[in-house]
């Protein structure tokens, strides 16, 4: 494990207890919670999380190495993926079928 | 703890609210160990020098799966993410936990600082779900949370170094199996969007990466690795603008009343 890779861990790790720590130390005394906070803290997950799938479907693309190839293939697994998800809400199920999906579709 | 406070005109014993805990956290079982063997095999396949101890490791003190598999992502080209980045990142996916501890603020005040900081480094996403449907008071809440908060905690760590162990020993070939990353965060997003209050801000996300990732890869193709931080600026930027239109419509947290342990 390098220096930096520690450092990361330790960072993740540190803002997460950091988050879930923070409501106790910033607002226990009654203070009330500004707005913006609330806001933020209702809408920034699904934004986040949103950023994630493109980012990491543009991952699997493996471009440019791969070329436009495995645009089809993730595109096919992830629409795959949502309809179980919404329809049977298993998300093990679901995970598995798409990443199945890709990979049988990539080979 | 002498008298034990609870719903109305009933005694519970510790072995049945330990049944209880239980019977409420086998669906966080069923999600916690089959998303933990996902994680684990994700991390070892993928980042090179991993074992299940930094599975461990990551559980015991992390414990939140959305911030545990954008890590491989970022694990996987450690070299390529400043630890600034990595702050950011980490603050916009796990923003919501800072929202959890709100609604306890008054019930936790009440119980000693090692029970109160436990429950609160344990606290989930399924584990707030279940405590939000506590039907106790007093101590037998007390009791149930710290049951639930440690059950939860075992299933997530058992899951992932499983998964972690299993991943080493894969009798196939794992080419693509990195798109279990995307599969996941697709789960979470459709799971969100049930929430109509969540329709927004998800295509916000998904609108301001995909522009920012197509600017770039035209003007930058060399710099992909930097793209994140403008998107979330951008998303941060967006999602404000659209404030000042619905303010009327923002769902407000719940805060539990205050409570002494008798």
């Amino acid at each position: 494990m390098t220096l930096h890779i520690f450092f990361m861990l330790f960072i993740m790790a540190a803002v997460v207890i950091f988050l879930r720590f923070f409501p106790f130390i910033v607002f226990s005394g009654g203070r009330k919670v500004p707005t913006i906070v609330e806001y933020l803290g209702t809408t920034v997950t699904a934004a986040a999380i949103a950023m994630l799938v493109i980012y990491s479907f543009y991952g699997s693309l493996e471009y440019p190495l791969e070329g436009f190839s495995r645009f089809l293939p993730a595109a096919g697994a992830s629409i795959l993926t949502v309809i179980l998800q919404y329809f049977f809400k298993n998300p093990l199920v679901s995970i598995i079928a798409g990443t199945a999906l890709f990979m049988y579709l990539i080979r | 703890m002498k008298t034990q406070q609870n719903t109305p005109g009933q005694k519970i014993s510790f072995r049945s609210l330990f049944k209880k805990a239980l019977a409420d956290s086998l669906p966080v079982l069923m999600g916690y160990l089959s998303m933990g063997i996902a994680f684990g095999v994700l991390l070892v396949t993928q980042v090179k020098e991993a074992n299940f101890l930094w599975a461990f490791g990551m559980s015991i003190s992390t414990v939140s799966g959305s911030m545990q598999f954008a890590s491989v992502e970022m694990l996987k080209n450690a070299p390529q993410y400043s630890l600034l980045l990595v702050t950011v990142l980490a603050f916009l996916i796990n923003i919501r936990y800072a929202m959890y501890g709100i609604s306890f603020i008054n019930i936790f005040k009440a119980y000693p600082w090692y029970i109160r900081s436990y429950l609160t480094m344990a606290l989930t996403d399924e584990t707030y779900a279940i405590e939000c449907r506590c039907p106790y008071k007093g101590s037998t809440r007390r009791n149930y949370f710290l049951l639930v908060s440690a059950l939860d905690h075992l299933y997530w760590v058992t899951g992932t170094v499983t998964g972690a162990l299993l991943g080493k020993n894969l009798p196939f070939d794992t080419e693509g199996i990195d798109f279990a990353m995307t599969a996941l965060f697709l789960v979470i997003l459709t799971d969100l969007c049930r929430e109509k209050h969540n329709i927004l801000p998800g295509a916000v996300g998904i609108l301001s990466t995909l522009s920012v990732l197509i600017v770039f890869q035209i003007f930058l193709p060399l710099h992909m690795n930097k793209m994140l931080l403008p998107a979330m600026i951008l998303m941060l930027v967006l999602l404000l603008c659209f404030r000042k239109k619905n303010k009327e419509t923002e769902k407000s947290t719940e805060i539990f009343p205050p409570e002494e342990i008798k």
